[in-house]
C-alpha cells in the first residue's frame, strides 16, 4: 500500500528503512485506519474514491500516497461531481479534508456535498439489526405489530455516523446532514492575501507556491508525514483540488500554444507527488485537459500523474443523439493506471466505458448496445446501432493505432 | 533482472561490458521494468551503483527490486548503491528551512536555475573510485530524465549534463550509464524528441519498448526493438537492423519471445 | 561511382555527413578520415562527441601518428577545471588556425560533431567559421583543405539546416536501406555546377567503401519526366469530346438508313425481266434443287 510509513507512524519498522512512501502491507503494523483497505493486487493502503465502480476500475481504489487526475469533461458538470464523491467519502470515513479552488469557494463545496444513503450505513454500523432487517426492511418500518407505539416516532439519527465501510452511495437530492464534517482545511485562491511579489516570479507560480505551502502545512501541522510523533493521525488527509491550471489559477497553458508558464503546473505536481508520497494522503485534481493548448503539456501533466481518467460529457455534442449511447451521459476513459511497487499494474479488460448519473448511483460501465426489446424495430436503425458500435470501437480503442495492422 | 532480457543483450553477471551507454526509451507503453532490469542486474553483478531516480519514491523501487531478488536496503547500506530520490530532494528543496542543506541539495539548481553541474557532482563523487572498495566498475542509472524537463530545465542544458556523466562515468571511469526517457514520439513533445535523438546519437545500446499498434492485448504487452552499434567503428561492426521481441510483464518476471509466438497463441 | 571518387580523390572544401538517429554516419566519417591519411595528409579532429579512445579505436595502427585528436569532449563547459579542453568559444577560425600551426599544408580537419557546435554557439558565427575556414581569411588561404563534419540532422531545426548545407561545397545525406546505406550526394563544383548522385554503400571492416549499385540522378529524371505533359495539341479526350466522337457516323458503315435507301429502287434504274423457260424442272418443293431425297 501506498501508505507512506513514517518515522512516527510505523515506529520500529525497519524493513524499508528510509522512512519514505511506499511500504508493503504487513499485517497489524498499521494502526487501522478507517475507510481503507489494502489492495488484494499489490498490498498497498487505498481509499475509495467515493464512487464503488470508479475503484473497481482504477484496482480498487485510490492507493494512499498518490495522486488521480480527472480530466474535465466539457463544462465540468461530471468532474466536479466526482469531486465532490471524492471529498463526501473523506467526510463518511472520517478522514481529514482539504479543499482548494480557484472559481468556487470550497465552503459552498463542502456544505453541497451528496448525502450518504444512511439507511444502508445504519444497517451496517449495527450487526443485529443487519441481520433482522435484511429484506424486511420496508415491512418492518411500515407496520409494526408488537412495538407498534413507536411506529411513528421520528426516526433516531445517530449522530456523526462515521462509516468504516469502504465505499458509499449517495443521494444526488439530499444534501449531507451539517453534523456530519470532517475536519476541513479551505483553500480559496481570491481569498489568499498575495505574498509579498518576489522578483521574477510570475503570477501563477506563486499562486501554486502558496497552494503547495498550504499543503505543506497541513501535512506537517497534523502529522500526516509522521514528523510529530505526539500526532499519530488515525486518518487519511484527503486533498481535492478543483480546475487546476485554469484561467483562473493565472495559468495561461490554456489560453496560449507556447505559454511562458509552461513548467509552473507540472513543477507543482511534482512537489506535490513528493508531498503525498511522503505522507498519508491522497489527492484528486481535476484540469480542464481539454483547454491546454499545447498537447505536450497534457501529456507531461499526465505523466506526474498516477492514475489519470478522462471524462467526456455527451452535453452538447452530437453523441447526445446517438442511439448507441442513450443510455449513458457520457464516456471515460482510463488514460494510466500506475505501477505501484510492481511490475504490472492492474488494468481493466475493457477501455470501452461509459457512465451515467442517476439521483442514487454514479455507474460506470462497460459500455454495451442497449437491448432491442422493440418488435418493430426497422432493419435500418440497427444497421445504424453497429454501424455506430465500429464507430464507437474505432473511436475507444485503447492506442490509436489504426485497426487495420493487427500484430498477431 | 530478467535472464531471458540478459541473454537477448548478451549480458551475465559474471563479466560486465563497460565503457556503455544505454538508452531506454517507450511510446504508448510503461518502459520502466527495463530500469528495474538494469538497476538489479548491475547490483547482482557486483557494480557499485549510483540511482537517480526522480519518478518514484525509494520503496517502491525496493519493493519490485526484492521481487526480482536484490535487497536495495542492503546495498544502500554496504555502500553498493547510492540512491538519489527526486522526490523528496525537491521537496527538502521547497520546505526545507535549513540553508546549509539547500546548497548541498543535489537539485538546488532547479531553484536557481542554473546549469546542472550540481547534480553532476553527485554522481561523478558518488561513483568516483576510492581504495579499498571490491566492487566491480560504476553504473549510472537514470529513471527518467525527462521528468527534468518538466521541472523547467532546458533541454540542452540536460544534454551538457549527459555528456558529462558520458565522459565521467563511461569514459574516465570506465563505467556504464544507463538512462531512461519515458514517451518518445507522442504528443508532439518537441523537447523530448530533441533530448531523445541526441541521447541515442551518443548510446551504444537502445531499448525501444512499445506498445502494440494494434492496441491493448493481455497476452502481449508491448514489442522491444534492440538498436546495437549505433556507435563506434573499430568494435563489432554492429548490426543495423532492430531485433525486435515482444514481451509478456508478470509479477516476477517477464517473458520475451518472438514476434507473435506467445504462448497465448501457440 | 562519385562518392569513392570523392573519397579517394580528397576534394577540396567543406563535406557535410548528415545522418539521422539511430543509424550514425560516423563510419563513412572514419572512411573519409583514412583515405586522407592515405594520401599521407595531416589530419586533425576536433572531438565534442567521442573520447580519444572511442574515436581512435579501428583506426590502423601506422596511421594513428598523423590523427591529431583536440579533447572537446571530457570538459567542454570547464565544469572539472581541470587541464583545458576545448570548448564552445574556440570555435573561431583564428583558434584553429592556430592549433593547426605546425602541420604541413595539407590539413584535413575533422569536426565530430558540428551538431554539438551548433547546439552550443549561435548559428551565425558557426557559419562564419565555415566560410573562413574554408574559403580563407583577410585574403590568406587557409590551411585547412579539407573540412569534414558529422551533422546529425534530426537535432535542428530545418531552416539551420538549409543554411549549414548551403555552405558545404559537399552534402552526404545517409540513410539506412536494409543492410546498406543509401547516400544521397550533392556536390558543388568551383564552377557552381551541381552534380547528384544516389548510391548503396557498405563500409567494410577495414573501414574502406563497397558500393552496391548507382544511379546517375541525372538519368532517372530523364525517364521519369513525361513527355505527353505540356504540349501544344491535344492528346487525350475529354468525356464530351469522345461522347461526340463515338456518335459520329463513319461514312462506310452500313446503317439502316443506308439499307432502306438502297432498297428503294428511285425511278431510271434497270430491271429484270425473267420469263421461265416451259422446259426448266422447277420443283415447287425444292427450289434450289438440292434436296437430296
Amino acid at each position: 500500500m501506498a501508505a507512506p510509513c513514517h518515522r512516527g507512524v510505523s515506529a520500529g519498522d525497519d524493513a524499508v528503512g528510509t522512512g519514505t512512501s511506499f511500504k508493503r502491507k504487513v499485517r497489524g503494523k498499521f494502526p487501522a485506519i478507517p475507510g481503507t483497505r489494502p489492495s488484494v493486487h499489490n498490498g498497498q493502503l487505498l481509499v475509495s474514491t467515493g464512487v464503488p465502480s470508479l475503484d473497481h476500475i482504477i484496482g480498487g481504489g485510490l492507493a494512499v500516497g498518490t495522486l488521480l487526475l480527472i480530466e474535465e469533461d466539457t463544462y465540468g458538470t461530471y468532474s466536479h461531481l466526482l469531486l465532490k464523491y471524492f471529498l463526501a467519502e473523506g467526510v463518511i470515513s472520517g478522514h481529514e479534508v482539504f479543499v482548494a479552488s480557484a472559481n468556487d469557494d470550497p465552503t459552498d463545496t463542502l456544505q453541497d456535498l451528496p448525502a450518504p444513503l444512511t439507511d444502508e450505513i445504519l444497517r451496517q454500523n449495527d450487526p443485529k439489526s443487519t441481520k433482522e432487517a435484511f429484506g424486511h426492511v420496508e415491512d418492518s418500518q411500515d407496520m409494526m405489530k408488537i412495538a407498534w407505539r413507536y411506529q411513528n416516532m421520528p426516526k433516531m439519527e445517530a449522530l456523526p455516523i462515521l462509516s468504516s465501510r469502504f465505499g458509499h452511495y449517495y443521494d444526488l437530492s439530499k444534501t449531507m446532514p451539517l453534523e456530519m464534517s470532517a475536519k476541513s482545511h479551505r483553500f480559496f485562491l481570491p481569498h489568499v492575501k498575495p505574498p509579498n511579489q518576489k522578483e521574477n516570479v510570475s503570477e501563477v507560480t506563486c499562486n501554486y507556491n502558496q497552494l503547495l505551502e498550504a499543503i505543506q502545512r497541513v501535512v506537517h501541522q497534523e502529522g500526516y508525514d509522521g514528523s510529530n510523533p505526539q500526532k499519530r493521525p488515525k486518518t487519511v488527509l484527503r486533498v481535492g483540488i478543483e480546475s487546476l491550471g485554469s484561467v483562473l489559477w493565472g495559468d495561461d497553458i490554456c489560453s496560449h500554444e507556447r505559454p511562458e508558464n509552461q513548467h509552473s503546473l507540472t513543477r507543482f505536481l511534482y512537489a506535490l507527488r513528493g508531498l503525498l508520497r511522503t505522507s498519508l494522503s491522497v489527492c484528486v485534481i481535476t484540469v480542464p485537459t481539454h483547454l491546454i493548448q499545447n498537447e505536450a503539456i497534457t501529456t507531461r501533466v499526465r505523466n506526474l500523474s498516477d492514475t489519470v481518467v478522462g471524462l467526456e460529457s455527451f452535453i452538447g455534442s452530437e453523441m447526445e443523439a446517438n442511439p448507441l449511447y442513450k443510455d449513458y451521459h457520457g464516456l471515460l476513459h482510463v488514460h494510466q493506471i500506475p505501477r505501484l511497487n510492481s511490475l504490472i499494474s492492474d488494468v481493466a479488460d475493457t477501455k470501452d466505458l461509459a457512465f451515467k448519473l442517476k439521483r442514487k448511483i454514479f455507474a460506470i460501465e462497460r459500455l454495451h448496445l442497449p437491448p432491442d426489446l422493440s418488435d418493430t424495430v426497422s432493419r435500418s436503425s440497427k444497421q445504424d446501432l453497429a454501424g455506430s458500435a465500429k464507430l464507437l470501437s474505432s473511436g475507444c480503442g485503447p492506442a490509436a493505432g489504426g485497426q487495420k495492422h493487427l500484430d498477431f | 533482472m530478467f535472464p531471458e532480457l540478459n541473454s537477448l543483450l548478451g549480458a551475465g553477471t559474471d563479466t560486465v561490458e563497460r565503457g556503455k551507454f544505454t538508452l531506454l526509451c517507450d511510446s504508448k507503453t510503461d518502459g520502466s521494468f527495463l530500469v528495474h532490469h538494469f538497476l538489479s542486474y548491475y547490483l547482482r553483478a557486483g557494480c557499485r551503483v549510483c540511482f537517480v531516480a526522480l519518478v518514484q519514491s525509494f520503496s517502491h523501487y525496493s519493493i519490485v527490486a526484492q521481487k526480482l531478488g536484490v535487497n536495495l536496503s542492503s546495498a544502500k547500506d554496504e555502500g553498493q548503491l547510492v540512491f538519489l530520490e527526486g522526490l523528496r530532494s525537491y521537496t527538502d528543496l521547497l520546505f526545507g528551512d535549513n540553508p546549509e542543506a539547500e546548497v548541498t541539495n543535489p537539485l538546488c539548481f532547479l531553484r536557481a536555475g542554473s546549469d546542472l553541474k550540481p547534480l553532476y557532482s553527485f554522481v561523478s563523487a558518488a561513483l568516483a573510485p576510492s581504495a579499498g572498495q571490491s566492487w566491480k566498475c560504476p553504473v549510472l542509472i537514470l529513471d527518467d530524465v525527462s521528468v527534468l524537463l518538466s521541472l523547467g530545465v532546458p533541454p540542452l542544458q540536460l544534454l551538457d549534463f549527459m555528456h558529462y556523466c558520458r565522459a565521467t562515468v563511461c569514459t574516465q571511469y570506465q563505467g556504464n550509464v544507463v538512462c531512461l526517457v519515458h514517451g518518445a514520439e507522442e504528443s508532439g513533445d518537441e523537447e523530448k524528441e530533441l533530448l531523445r535523438r541526441s541521447l541515442s546519437h551518443q548510446s551504444q545500446v537502445i531499448l525501444w519498448a512499445e506498445g502494440l499498434s494494434s492496441g491493448f492485448c493481455k497476452e502481449v504487452h508491448g514489442q522491444l526493438k534492440i538498436f546495437r552499434g549505433a556507435v563506434s567503428s573499430g568494435k563489432k561492426r554492429g548490426q543495423t537492423q532492430p531485433e525486435i521481441y515482444q514481451y509478456k510483464i508478470q509479477d516476477k518476471h517477464v517473458t520475451f519471445f518472438a514476434r507473435g509466438l506467445s504462448a497465448a497463441v501457440l | 561511382m562519385m562518392l569513392e571518387k570523392l573519397r579517394n580523390g580528397g576534394t577540396p572544401g567543406v563535406l557535410l555527413i548528415s545522418d539521422a538517429a539511430p543509424h550514425s554516419g560516423r563510419e563513412l566519417l572514419h572512411s573519409f578520415i583514412v583515405a586522407a591519411l592515405e594520401r599521407g595528409e595531416q589530419v586533425h579532429v576536433l572531438g565534442y562527441e567521442r573520447s580519444q579512445e572511442d574515436f581512435l579505436l579501428g583506426f590502423p595502427a601506422p596511421l594513428v601518428p598523423r590523427l591529431n585528436f583536440h579533447d572537446g569532449y571530457s570538459d567542454p563547459l570547464q565544469w572539472l577545471g581541470g587541464p583545458h579542453s576545448l570548448g564552445p568559444s574556440d570555435f573561431t577560425a583564428e583558434r584553429i588556425e592556430a592549433l593547426l600551426r605546425d602541420s604541413g599544408s595539407a590539413v584535413t580537419l575533422v569536426l565530430d560533431s558540428l551538431s554539438w557546435i551548433l547546439a552550443h554557439s549561435p548559428l551565425p558565427s558557426v557559419c562564419h567559421t565555415l566560410r573562413e575556414l574554408s574559403r580563407g581569411q583577410k585574403g590568406t588561404a587557409s590551411t585547412v583543405t579539407r573540412l569534414l563534419a558529422l551533422l546529425h540532422k534530426d537535432l535542428h531545426d530545418p531552416g539551420a539546416l538549409r543554411s549549414v548545407n548551403l555552405l558545404a561545397d559537399t552534402v552526404i545525406n545517409m540513410e539506412r536501406r536494409g543492410d546498406w546505406d543509401r547516400v544521397t550526394v550533392t556536390h558543388r563544383k568551383k564552377s557552381r555546377k551541381v552534380e547528384t548522385s544516389e548510391e548503396m554503400v557498405r563500409i567494410r571492416g577495414d573501414l574502406s567503401l563497397e558500393v552496391f549499385r548507382e544511379k546517375e540522378m541525372e538519368q532517372r529524371k530523364g525517364q521519369e519526366v513525361d513527355p505527353t505533359a505540356n504540349l501544344t495539341f491535344n492528346l487525350r479526350l475529354s468525356e464530351a469530346e469522345r461522347e461526340v466522337k463515338d456518335s459520329a457516323i463513319l461514312p462506310f458503315t452500313f446503317s439502316d438508313s443506308k439499307k432502306s435507301s438502297l432498297l428503294q429502287s428511285g425511278p431510271g434504274s434497270a430491271r429484270v425481266y425473267y420469263d421461265p423457260d416451259p422446259a426448266d424442272d422447277v420443283d415447287e418443293e425444292d427450289p434450289d434443287d438440292d434436296l437430296d431425297v
